[in-house]
This record gives C-alpha cells, structure tokens and sequence, in this order.
C-alpha cells in the first residue's frame, strides 16, 4: 500500500489542470484549472449547479477525471486514496453522518482513521460547539450537524480542510463567529483551507484566493485583493441620452439608462477614461467594485446579456421620451 | 392531470413504472410457460388417439414424460413469479420516500405541502393497491394457473382476493403511520409478511374443519381491510402536523436499551472500527429480525402443542419454516444489507463512507468480516431455538442421534449450511458497484437467479442421460470462476486496491472450504449410489473465490464514480 509521501514546498496542494467531466449530455466541468498553494484560504464561489461540487468530489477521488488530471500534495486522490485522505479533513454538503450513531461514537469512530487525531483538540471544539456527546446524529439539527461534521473534520489537523458549502444550516453568528474563525485559524497555522460557498460575502471575508464558476468553467481566478483592486465602478455621464448602451473595451456589466450609465470594468484605468473621451462623456464617480458586483458581471453573463437587452429597448424608449420632451 | 387524486395515481404509475413492465414480463413468461405446458400435454393426448400404439411404447412414454416435465416447470415458475410479483406490489404501493432531514421514510413528506387532503393522501395509494393486487391475483388465477392445474383442482380465489388487499392496505398502513419508530416498524412488517405467508399457504393444507376456519379468516381479512384506511388516515394526519415521534417515554426507553450497548471503549485502528460500523449498522436489524420470526413460528408451535398436537410431527413443523428461513431469505438480504446502505436502502456508498481514508480492500475485508459474524450469529440463533423446540419436544436425543447420522438431519443441515454461505455473498460484486437498485429489486433478481439455478440443477437430475453435458457445463463453469478470479485479483494488486495478504487469505480458506465439502461429499457418496463425479463437480464451484476476487474492484467502482 502506497505510504504518504509528503509533496515538495513548490508542489501546490491541489493542482488541477484541464479536468472535464461529463454528466449523460450535461457537461458538469469543461477544461477547469486551478492550483491552491499551501497554506491558503482558497474560496469556490459560484452559483447552484456551477459544478463546484463536482470539483470538490474530483479533489477528494469521489470522481474520476474523464480528461485532465488532478493532483493533491502531488498525487492522484482516485490511485492513493488511502495518503490523500488521511490528509484531508472533509465537510460534506449533504451532512451525511450515519444517523443511528451517537456524536461520542462518531468522535471515536473517526479518531481510529487518524494517528494526529487531537483528542483535547476534539474534546474543545465539541464543548464550544455544544454538542451532547450522548446524542444521536439523527436527532441533531442541520445546525449541530454541520458542527458534528466539523469537528470530525478538524481534529485531526488536517493539512488540508475542505468544506464543501460549510455555512448551510448555519445562522448568520454561528457562521461568523465559528466557521470563520476556525477557517482563520487553520490557515495561521500554515494549513490550506478550500472551499465552495455561494455566499459572497463570506468568502470575501475569509479567503485569500478566489475562483469563480459558471456553468462547469472558471471564469476568473486570481488573488482577492488583485480581483478587487482590478474591477471597478465608473459612472459616466453622456451630454445626449446614447442611442444604446455605450460599448466599452473591458466593460463587464453596463447599466442605466437617458444620461447616467454605469459601467463595471477590468482593465487599466487610463486607457478606459480615453476610451470614455471618445464616446463623448465624462466620468463623474469611480467607485470599487464588491465581489458581490463582479460576480454577477462574471457568472451572470448570460441572464445581464437578457437584461440589457431589456435595458437597451428601455433607454431607447427613455431617450425617444426625452428628446420628445 | 385534472384533480389531486389523479395526480397521486399518476405519480405512483410514473415512478413504478419498470415495476409494472416487470410484472407485466413476469404474466407474458408464466403464460408462454402454460402455452408450452399444454401443448405437450395436448401432444401425447394425440399420439394416444391418432396411433395404434400401446401406452408402454417409447414415443408415448417420452411424451409423457416431457408433458409431466413441462407442467412441473410451468406450475413451479407461476407460483414463484407470483410470489415475486406481489413482493414487487408491496414495494411499488408502499408509496413512501427517505427523508434525510426528517430521518425517515414513509409517506412523502413532500406531498404534505400540497393542499391535497389527508384522506386523499390515503386513500388513492390504498384503493389502487387493493384494486392492482386483486386484478393481479386474478391474472395470475383465470389467466396462468387455470390452464395448468388439473380440472380438480380449485383455487381459492375468494380467501386470495381478501387476503392479498388487506395484506397490503395493513403493510402500506404500518409504512406510514410509523416512520419515527424504524425498528418497530421493520419488526412488524417482518411478522406481517411472514404470517401472510402462512396463510397464503392454509388453503392447500389440508387441515381439519378447514370451511369454518376459512369462513372466520375471511372476516377478520375483510375487517382489517375495512378499518386499514381509517387507521392509516388517523396515523398519516398526526405525521402530517409533525406528531411522528412524539412517544417521548417509548423513544427514550429504546435509546436506553442502545445506550447499554454503545461503543465506549476506543478503537485499536482503522480496520477495527470499519468492522465496527459495518457489523453495528445491519448486524442488529438482522438478528432482530430473525429472532423475531423464530419467536413468531414458536409461538404457532406452542399453540398447537397445548392443543395436543403430536411433539414428534411439532418438532418437524418447527425446524423446517426455521430453515426455509434462514437460507433463502434471511441469508440474501443480510448479504444486500451489508453491501448497501440500510436507511435509504440504496447501494452506492455514501460520502462519508467513501472518504474514510482505508483501502478499498479494507472497506471489502470489513463487509465480509461484519457478513460472516451478524450470519454465524444468526445460525447459532437458529440452533438455539430448534435445540430449545427440540428438548420442549422431548426430541432432543433424536435429533443429536440424527445429526451424527450421515444419511439423516446432520447431513441435510451441512447442505443448508453451505447453500447459505453461497446465498450469503449472493451478487455480492454486482452489489457492491452501487449501480445497480438496492431493496427489493436486487432481492428479487437473486431470487430468480437461484431459482433457476435450482430448476437447472433439477432438470440434469431428472435427465441421467445428459450427465456428460452437466459434466461439461460444470466444468466450464469452474475453470471460468478460476480464471475469474486470476484476472481480478491481478488487477486488484496491480491498481494497489487490495494486499497481497488479502489474496493470500481468500486463496486459503477457498481452499481449504473446498477441500472440506469435497471430503465430505466423497463421504456421503461412499454411502450413497450418488454420482460421484458430478457431485465432486458441483462441490468445487460451491465455495465462492471469484465473487470475493471482484469485490475490491466492483467497491473501487463505487467509490470513485
């Protein structure tokens, strides 16, 4: 049996590289990559149905990689599950625990699978999570079920945790106060946090890396910060209503309608306001964008395309309105 | 869909809908069965009355023969497809769906958001399920048996139209109103279908004052049919306000009665606690079950005994229901119970199953271990209570005699005993990949596979005269598992899913089990004019080694998709 070999500094912890997987005629990933170096808070962010759990199952070995590959600490989780798992600390999406168990022998239970199992470590998260050790999981709440699920994937120090939409069930201060802390914390300590949520505003809090998904594909990733500080909200002003939308280079979501449009961009600053000059309006409020924005610019390219089509007739009609009046 | 009520109908014939082909499959069979049957019936029919020859002559005598043969098979395959049609029934109108969240299954939880009644949610599932089970029966009745049984013989059609309906509305009614109390309700729909299994067979018993008897049975079945819908609506409206596990007193004292046997002590590795989890998932239910049956044939037994029955003929009644028990039911289904998991009763692993971090051949290992122990237990079970039965008897000398006895009781239990084992692994890969359907289709498809193992095996035995091709086939089908097993468990190493030890393992007690029946079969042929050869055949295919040699690989199918 293949024993657990440790990857080199410079392997990333997962590395993706062209995976696609096919679901019947539903293509669930088309040509993902990504790597997560070590030590990272690495946030999946997309939109039901995006294929993030699909990813996640490909990283724990659940799914075999149709075409592409997929490495974790530089092996393949489907050929050496057994050094890959004991690696990994999981929370599933569905909760899954078996319900006929007690949360003391689910502790137990998964303790023997773990030679770095911290019992004092478990024994803390259960008595600050609340949870009754003599209570069967079937009668936990989703709440408690999700810390169950938590606990079991932490105590062991896993040096990679991966949780796969951790904040569903959990109201808005246990999610704060716990998830968040905990993710902190395993990432201070130098090991490597992935995970999915469609809470934007969690992942913006939490992670240090970004992907964003549509549709099976990434359509952006990159560092936070590097994300935000690229995408950015201008408003610009026209003399006249335009005949339709103003058409930007590197312009992701425009909006409005008669004089004032706002338009979300990627790209550099300057050539964007030469770009306006030539369209013959002025810029008056540049404003960051929130992840929440570029999201919607990125992953609902689709549904913004109908809308400002909407919009586009709108402000047809606005401006006719307005040169009539 | 133009009311709530066609709608309920339409969902039941949507999601069944392979059920009701299967079925339907099941008629065209048992009637292209009795199409042959008469046919050759017909056959000798004609040759005695077209020719002049004598009824000793060797045409007449094989038309015979073959007509007797051909009825055999025609009587024996509609009873069992029947049989196995009104399992699929009770599957198919149980008309209930697992709900993870409530931790249940039973009426769709779904269904209690529509602004459908209460009485409707009952009634449509219930009244169709009377109504296709009684038209079933009478399918099976008019259509399949009517033209193969002899002119004397009358089924009951009436006792069967009762019975089957009210069977089903109880069964449908214990599925839905109990969904907080699994256990109990897996109990007693286990004394359910065993009794009406019992009673299904009163009617060809020949018992004493047999028209009273069945007078009164037909009343209580046409009561228990009356009062079913009134019961099961009282239960399905206190699931409907969320009323499922309110027995606090009931539910506490069983948590009680588990707490005592919770797992406290820590586990020595991984490959202890996967046996763990495999054993205490099923291994309970199992046992339960099983004793449960064992009380419910004592009881009947006990009656009987204070109602001077004879204990020598009571002691028979008691050890053989016990057998036909254990080996052909209770043995498969725990073999399906281990494979799957027991809540939704699906076969494809679950996440937290699959992420365990052990090799798949451990997760195999474990499954076989937690197999064979919850199946010993169950055997030693079953020793115990026909040991007790026996000394209750004043049968137990006789019986210990019989079982050193090579001819008698000792020889047909080490048959049993070894058929059980074979049913036990079952389609133990074909399980094991998750893809294929969990409870009771996979139970099903078994039964028919053994079945017509069992219809083959007879048809060589009745037909001395294809012995060499029997021979052939034999081994044809030994040096196939052989070679099976070769491939499998090469590729099992060379994918690192298994050790070597665990080939070492199975190699050896493969071995060594064989060697054993095949000293013992050299025994009994020894005493007996059996053919030797062919039985020594058939020994070496009994012992399983393939199915065990695909097992890591079918498990590594289901873990990663």
């Amino acid at each position: 049996m293949t024993m657990n070999t440790p990857a080199s500094s410079s392997t990333p912890v997962i590395g993706i590289s062209d995976l696609s997987r096919r679901f019947k005629s539903k293509l669930a990933l088309d040509t993902v990559s990504l790597n997560v170096e070590r030590g990272q808070v690495f946030g999946l962010v997309g939109a039901n149905g995006a294929g993030k759990t699909t990813l996640i199952k490909h990283i724990l070995g659940l799914l075999k990689a149709e075409s592409g590959s997929v490495r974790v600490f530089g092996l393949d989780p489907v050929a050496e599950p057994v050094a890959v798992l004991s690696r990994v600390g999981f929370l599933s999406e569905d909760r899954d625990l078996p319900g006929w168990m007690r949360v003391d022998e689910l502790i137990r239970y998964t303790r023997a699978f773990h030679a770095k199992w911290d019992a004092a470590y478990a024994e803390q998260l259960r008595q600050q999570f609340q949870l009754d050790p003599t209570a069967r999981i079937k009668q936990l709440s989703r709440g408690e079920l999700a810390k169950a699920g938590l606990l079991v994937a932490l105590a062991h120090r896993p040096e990679l945790l991966l949780l796969d939409e951790p904040s569903s069930g959990l109201d808005p201060v246990v999610r704060r106060e716990m998830l968040e802390a905990i993710v902190r914390t395993v990432a201070d300590e130098g090991r490597t946090v992935f995970f999915s949520s469609h809470l934007l505003d969690e992942i913006e809090r939490v992670s240090d890396r970004v992907a964003m998904m549509a549709c099976g594909r990434v359509v952006l990733q990159g560092r936070l910060d590097e994300i935000l500080e690229s995408h950015f909200r201008l408003t610009l002003r026209f003399p006249t209503p335009p005949p339709a939308p103003p058409k930007l280079a590197g312009a992701l979501l425009v909006t409005g309608s008669g004089l004032e449009w706002t338009v979300l961009c990627n790209g550099a600053r300057g050539e964007l306001a030469d770009a306006v000059v030539k369209l013959g309006a002025r810029i008056v409020d540049e404003t960051a964008a929130s992840l929440d924005e570029i999201f919607l610019a990125r992953v609902g390219g689709e549904r913004s395309t109908s809308e400002n089509l909407l919009l586009q007739a709108n402000s047809t009609t606005s401006s006719k309105t307005d040169a009539s009046g | 869909m133009t009311s709530p009520a066609a709608a309920l109908a339409w969902e039941i014939w949507r999601k069944n809908r392979f059920g009701f082909l299967l079925l339907f499959v099941f008629l065209i069979v048992c009637l292209a069965l009795g199409r042959l049957a008469t046919h050759f019936a017909a056959e000798v029919e004609t040759l005695q009355l077209s020719s002049a020859l004598p009824a000793a002559a060797p045409e007449i005598i094989e038309a015979n023969a073959r007509a007797t043969d051909w009825a055999g098979q025609a009587k024996w395959w509609s009873g069992v497809l029947l049989g196995l049609a009104l399992l699929v029934t009770l599957a198919m109108f149980a008309f209930a769906e697992s709900s993870p969240l409530r931790g249940f299954s039973g009426i769709p939880s779904r269904l209690f958001t529509l602004p459908v009644r209460t009485a409707q949610l009952v009634a449509v599932p219930m009244a169709s399920g009377a109504c296709f089970v009684a038209l079933l029966y009478l399918a099976w009745s008019r259509l399949v048996f009517a033209p193969v049984l002899q002119q004397d013989v009358q089924l009951p059609d009436g006792y069967f139209l009762l019975l089957l309906p009210a069977a089903l509305a109880v069964f449908q009614t214990l599925v839905w109103t109990l969904p907080g109390f699994p256990r109990t309700r897996a109990t007693l729909l286990i004394l359910l279908i065993t009794t009406v299994t019992v009673l299904s067979v009163l009617p060809f018993a020949e018992l004493n004052r047999w028209s009273e008897r069945k007078a009164a049975l037909m009343a209580i079945y046409a009561v228990m049919l009356g009062a079913a819908p009134f019961v099961a609506w009282f239960g399905v409206t206190r699931v409907r306000n969320g009323d499922w596990r309110d027995w606090p007193a009931l539910t506490a004292l069983m948590n009680r009665v588990a707490d005592t046997f919770s797992r406290q002590r820590e586990f020595t590795g991984p490959a202890a606690a996967q046996f763990w989890i495999e054993r205490r998932r099923n291994g309970r239910l199992a046992l339960w079950g099983l004793a449960l049956v064992i009380l419910f044939v004592l009881g009947l037994n006990a009656i009987l005994l204070l109602n001077d029955g004879k204990p020598s003929e009571l002691f028979g009644s008691f050890y053989g229901p016990i057998l036909m028990f254990l080996v052909p039911i209770w043995t498969p289904m725990l073999g399906l119970m281990v494979c799957g998991d027991l809540v939704s009763r699906r076969l494809p692993l679950t996440t937290f199953q699959a992420t365990r971090p052990v090799a798949v051949g451990d997760l195999v290992l474990a499954k076989l271990k937690a197999m064979f122990i919850v199946w010993l237990g169950g055997c030693l079970l079953a020793a115990l209570s026909i040991g007790t039965w026996a000394v209750v008897c004043g049968q137990f000398d006789a019986w210990i005699h019989q079982l050193y006895d090579e001819r008698g009781e000792g020889m047909s239990l080490v048959i049993a005993g070894a058929l059980s084992l074979h049913f036990l692994l079952g389609l133990f890969p074909l399980w094991l990949t998750g893809r294929v359907p969990g409870l009771p289709w996979s139970f099903v498809v078994l039964l028919i596979i053994y079945l017509g193992l069992g219809d083959v095996i007879g048809w060589f035995d009745r037909h001395p005269n294809y012995r060499d091709t029997a021979l052939l086939l034999m081994g044809a089908a030994a040096a196939t598992k052989l070679g099976i097993a070769l491939l499998a468990f090469r590729q099992a190493i060379k994918r690192k899913l298994v050790k070597r030890g665990f080939v070492f393992g199975s190699v050896s007690i493969w071995i060594i089990g064989t060697a054993f029946w095949l000293w013992l079969v050299s025994r009994i042929t020894e005493r007996f004019n059996w053919d030797e050869v062919l039985l020594l055949a058939f020994v070496a295919l009994l012992f399983p080694i393939a199915r065990i040699a695909l097992a890591p690989l079918a498990l590594a199918m289901n873990r990663h998709r």
